[in-house]
């Protein structure tokens, strides 16, 4: 239900396991996916969130309460695009903590930021993931990813040949 | 089997729509090494959509020139760290200022424009693959703006020559297609003021070089244009002017620079010997509004001559400044002042060029046939560490 309170327009976010989330409007919009049902007035009741569940969904919200701009007045340019340095310091500290999660909990993450578009999630998630396999080998890389080597040797190969380089 | 994949599902398993997620904050050349791993992911590195998804969340590099090494460099904002992109290898001296020194002029969808010597190279270092221009420096053209024309997907650069007695500029665009073709364009001016103040000629793209921003190239506010920030659109390849904000200090000893913050059109104004500057926002691109936005700065930009001369010594992106306090003293601050920490740098010789790299693994037509084993035929005193 959206309701008032304090004067913030509060918005109902709903999980798949019935757990319900009242969070403000301004919070929910950082998803670009709500955001538009939102301005399309598709959100007037509780929004279920499908594939997320309540322990994601509430890690997702945390992330989104504390990444909203904390503008008290809204359309000011200036107070807009830039966020006050220390705040910028304290965030990037939160986001290295908040991402501290087993890789399970981090792949529901990004599958939560992707479907939910929200951008600086997807690419703390998807950029943490990325450093942990980086330097690694295929081998370790197709596990990770759970991808299978559907090369026949030669092929294989070939395309090591073309940028043999990168290999180095 | 199925007792394994249980296991693995219940450890995390990714959805495969999610992959593409996931590699496109590979760093370029990790994900040429990722090619190797099956075929699904060498057809997503040759995915023009992918390629885009991929360039769009690459970090933004400053890029700096090593002058003395020959070697042109870039900045991670994250950790602080320079490295080496590319370095030309010489033998016997070769003058570390002017047209025979390595010089940027311009950089778009991870191609760099470059110029050593008497040769103008066009190099996607992500890559290593790169050609010849057909044009030499001996025929005196001057850079002024590298974009991609969408209609027709082509990379295309615009000079300006000195022509007649008049000591007018006349404009002219390169086409990088397989016939690297040159074109006398038809200068689209929006009035015969802006035409009057292109045929005064512009500054360097490897001083000043254009912000892409809703498909139109802009220019800092310059002298030959009255002031005004000259427009091209890149699609039509026409000139307009858009006035700068009315208040702005625009004097001989004021740095300006254009840059996209969040959506936005902006532009940074600082005085060379003062502390204070301001980010000019446009607020509304079609209104022409500018809202100023003042910055107290802990440094003092270094009033150098010869440094200003070469471009400045501050570069101001999205979220951070770059800014060279001294030589051998590289800083990098937030847009609020706060400094993030120092880069370490021991060379002196060393320039912040106006320029950023945002790395791609774009195949322009032009480099479609060329092998990128890593040797460079097309100018082997090319060297990728």
């Amino acid at each position: 239900m959206a309701t008032r309170e304090a004067g913030k327009k509060m918005i109902m976010l709903k999980s798949p396991d019935g757990m319900e989330f009242e969070v403000e409007e301004a919070v929910a919009m950082e998803s670009q996916t709500i955001r538009k049902m939102i301005e399309d007035d598709c959100a007037d009741t509780a929004i279920l969130i499908p594939n997320i569940n309540s322990k994601i969904l509430s890690r997702v919200i945390e992330y989104c309460n504390k990444h909203v701009p904390t503008t008290g007045a809204t359309g000011a340019a200036a107070s807009d695009t830039v966020a006050p340095a220390a705040l910028a310091e304290d965030l990037k500290i939160w986001d290295a903590e908040f991402i501290k999660v087993n890789r399970a909990t981090r792949f529901d993450l990004i599958q939560a930021a992707s479907y939910l578009n929200i951008k600086g999630l997807l690419d703390l998630t998807s950029q943490t993931t990325i450093d942990t396999i980086s330097d690694n080998s295929l081998e370790e890389i197709r596990s990770f990813l759970s991808t299978k080597n559907d090369y026949l040797p030669e092929e294989e190969q070939t395309i090591r040949r073309e940028n043999q380089w990168a290999f180095q | 089997m199925a007792a394994k994949e249980t296991e693995r599902r219940s450890f995390g398993d990714l959805p495969e729509e999610l992959i593409p997620e996931i590699l496109a904050c590979v760093p370029p050349k990790h994900l040429l090494r990722f090619r190797a791993a099956c075929k699904a992911w060498c057809d997503l590195a040759a995915d023009p959509a992918f390629i885009r998804k991929h360039h769009s969340r690459q970090p933004a590099q400053p890029l700096l020139l090593a002058y003395d090494e020959h070697c042109l460099e870039a900045v991670n904002l994250g950790t602080n760290r320079r490295r080496a992109v590319m370095r030309v290898t010489v033998s016997g001296r070769v003058p570390s200022i002017g047209s025979d020194a390595l010089a940027l002029h311009g950089s778009c969808d991870g191609l760099l424009l470059l110029g050593f010597r008497e040769t103008f190279l066009v190099c996607n270092p992500a890559t290593r693959q790169g050609a010849r221009l057909r044009l030499l420096f001996r025929d005196g053209p001057e850079f002024v703006g590298f974009y991609r024309h969408a209609a027709s997907g082509e990379y295309r650069v615009l000079y300006h020559l000195v022509e007649g007695l008049d000591g007018e500029y006349s404009y002219y665009v390169l086409s990088l297609g397989s016939q690297q073709a040159i074109r006398d364009i038809e200068l689209l001016a929006s009035s015969a003021a802006v035409a009057a103040g292109l045929a005064r000629g512009l500054e360097s793209s490897s001083t000043s070089p254009p912000v892409l921003f809703r498909g139109r190239l802009h220019w800092r506010p310059q002298r030959s244009q009255g002031g005004n920030i000259l427009v091209f659109d890149t699609d039509a390849e026409s000139f307009s002017w858009i006035p700068p904000p009315a208040e702005a200090m625009l004097g001989e000893r004021h740095h300006a620079q254009l840059f996209e913050m969040d959506g936005t059109l902006a532009m940074f104004c600082c005085h060379q010997s003062a502390q204070k500057s301001v980010i000019w926002f446009m607020e509304d691109y079609e209104q022409m509004n500018w809202v100023k936005h003042p910055v107290e700065l802990s440094f003092t930009p270094a009033y150098d001559p010869a440094v200003l001369y070469q471009g400045g010594d501050v570069l101001v992106l999205e979220s951070d400044m770059l800014v060279l306090e001294s030589p051998g003293k590289l800083s990098h601050y937030d847009k609020m002042d706060k400094l993030q920490g120092s880069v370490n740098c021991f060379a002196r010789g060393l320039r912040i060029t106006p320029h950023v790299l945002k790395e791609s693994l774009i195949l322009p037509e032009f480099l479609r046939k060329q092998q990128n084993d890593g040797t460079c035929q097309w100018f082997p005193e090319l060297e990728f560490p």
